[in-house]
């Protein structure tokens, strides 16, 4: 896929989580969370991240869960400029599997970058999908 | 919907499960090094001065005090000298993710053996990428950067150069260079990336053709330089362009090795396999003066 992220360091194994039967994910592609534990494919800025599809779940294949990365290094793609320690959110537009600087104050992180990228660069990113409430 | 004739559905497919699209570089270099082992990842060794002893000049003095002196007097005292150099140990570490049992098994192509040998290529190939960086002494971006193997710049504009370059010139220079310090250049490895090794063969040919037509019209033939002034050609794709490097090989560089290239299948019992390889050594320029760069060889 395009934009895939790329497993760098493998820090942990990747665990199952539920998803749709009928919609395929590539693997590489950056999920989003919601209830109950079920994953897709991200789509819109702030999506709550839930990780990084380490294998491919085929459509209609009669499954609903996938293997995912909850943590370890991957090489993600940057929308905008990402700075070295400055979390980042799923993007605006995450339908291209990128990712973004996170605003002040925001609360679905999905990553801390290991090095800073302009936009369309490629960087390392700490997968590590943190919730908080600042509100 | 059920198919019948003239439908895709129900056609065969034929599935080639041999994998295709790449070549393999040969990885030579460390059969060129003097390999020995080591037990330590600290590594000190000695570099022996170069050149003949003589007798210690002064500002008045140069001639040596060894030749032609006087009879029952006593000689003079000359001494060889060293420097003493430290090297560390340099790991090359890679791994797999981890391959699911269920991969292994039903993927057409056998991703397992296949994983393995290219990570055990993968590290080969630093490893090689290593030497190459030793010998050229090549210590920030480019080969020849850093101060202690001599270089050339090649004969005006380079060995692509059809008017004014001379490739020749620049490898005799080069085994004169060597020669100079006392090493014998006979024999030596030059070695080339495949575009100078094309700048050669069309110089030999085109421009040098008419001197040298038996030479000439049997490279036509052959397509190959594998011996040029004495010199084995040794071509590779991980020659950086723009560069040509002559060295005397088992003698400029040595490789001492801590860990040979080791490689592990890492059993998951009911998930999969991981592939874990590594290797661990260092190669280090002992002679220097053994080794001698041409740079600017492309226009």
């Amino acid at each position: 896929m395009a934009q895939e992220a790329t497993l760098i360091i493998e820090t942990e194994l990747p665990i199952a989580m539920t998803c749709a039967d009928g919609t395929g994910i590539e693997r590489g592609t950056i999920l989003k969370l919601a209830d109950p534990f079920t994953v897709s494919k991200a789509v819109a800025l702030n999506d709550i991240p839930a990780g990084i599809a380490a294998g491919e779940k085929i459509a209609s294949d009669g499954k609903t869960k996938i293997d995912v990365y909850r943590g370890g290094i991957f090489k993600v793609t940057a929308s905008g400029t990402v700075t070295v320690g400055v979390p980042v959110v799923i993007a605006t537009n995450a339908a291209g599997n990128d990712v973004q600087s996170a605003a002040v104050n925001a609360e679905q992180i999905l990553g801390v970058p290991l090095e800073t990228a302009s936009d369309g660069e490629t960087f390392l990113m700490e997968l590590r999908p943190t919730y908080v409430n600042l509100a | 919907m059920a198919d019948g004739n003239a439908q895709a559905d129900i056609r065969g497919i034929d599935i080639d499960k041999l994998a295709k699209g790449f070549a393999d570089e040969e990885l030579v270099l460390k059969k060129f090094c003097n390999v020995s082992t080591t037990k330590a990842r600290e590594i000190r060794w000695y570099q022996k001065t170069a050149g003949f002893l003589d007798s210690t000049d002064t500002t008045g003095i140069t001639a040596s005090q060894i030749a032609n002196t006087s009879f029952k007097s006593r000689p003079v005292v000359v001494e060889q000298s060293w420097t003493r150099n430290t090297s560390y140990v340099r790991k090359y570490f890679v791994e797999s993710p981890l391959i699911s049992m269920e991969d292994i098994k039903d993927t057409d192509i056998d991703i397992l053996a296949t994983n393995v040998r290219d990570l055990v290529r993968a590290v080969s190939a630093q490893v090689d990428t290593r030497i190459y960086h030793v010998i050229v002494d090549q210590v920030t971006s480019v080969p020849f950067d850093g101060s202690t193997v001599t270089s050339n710049a090649a004969t005006a504009d380079g060995w692509d150069d059809a008017a004014t370059g001379d490739p020749i010139k620049d490898l005799m220079l080069a085994k004169e260079t060597i020669r100079n310090q006392r090493y014998n250049p006979e024999g030596a490895i030059l070695y080339i990336h495949p575009t100078e090794h094309s700048h050669l063969l069309e110089f030999l040919i085109s421009v040098k053709g008419s001197s040298i037509p038996q030479f000439a019209s049997q490279k036509v033939q052959t397509g190959v330089v594998m011996e040029v002034l004495g010199l084995r050609v040794v071509v590779s794709a991980n020659a950086t362009t723009d560069y040509a490097v002559v060295f005397v090989p088992n003698r400029a560089c040595t490789w001492k090795a801590f860990t040979p290239i080791t490689s592990t299948v890492i059993d998951d019992p009911g998930i999969g396999k991981k592939i874990r390889v590594w290797e661990e050594g260092e190669a280090f320029l002992t002679d220097p003066h053994a080794v001698c760069g041409i740079t600017d060889t492309v226009v």
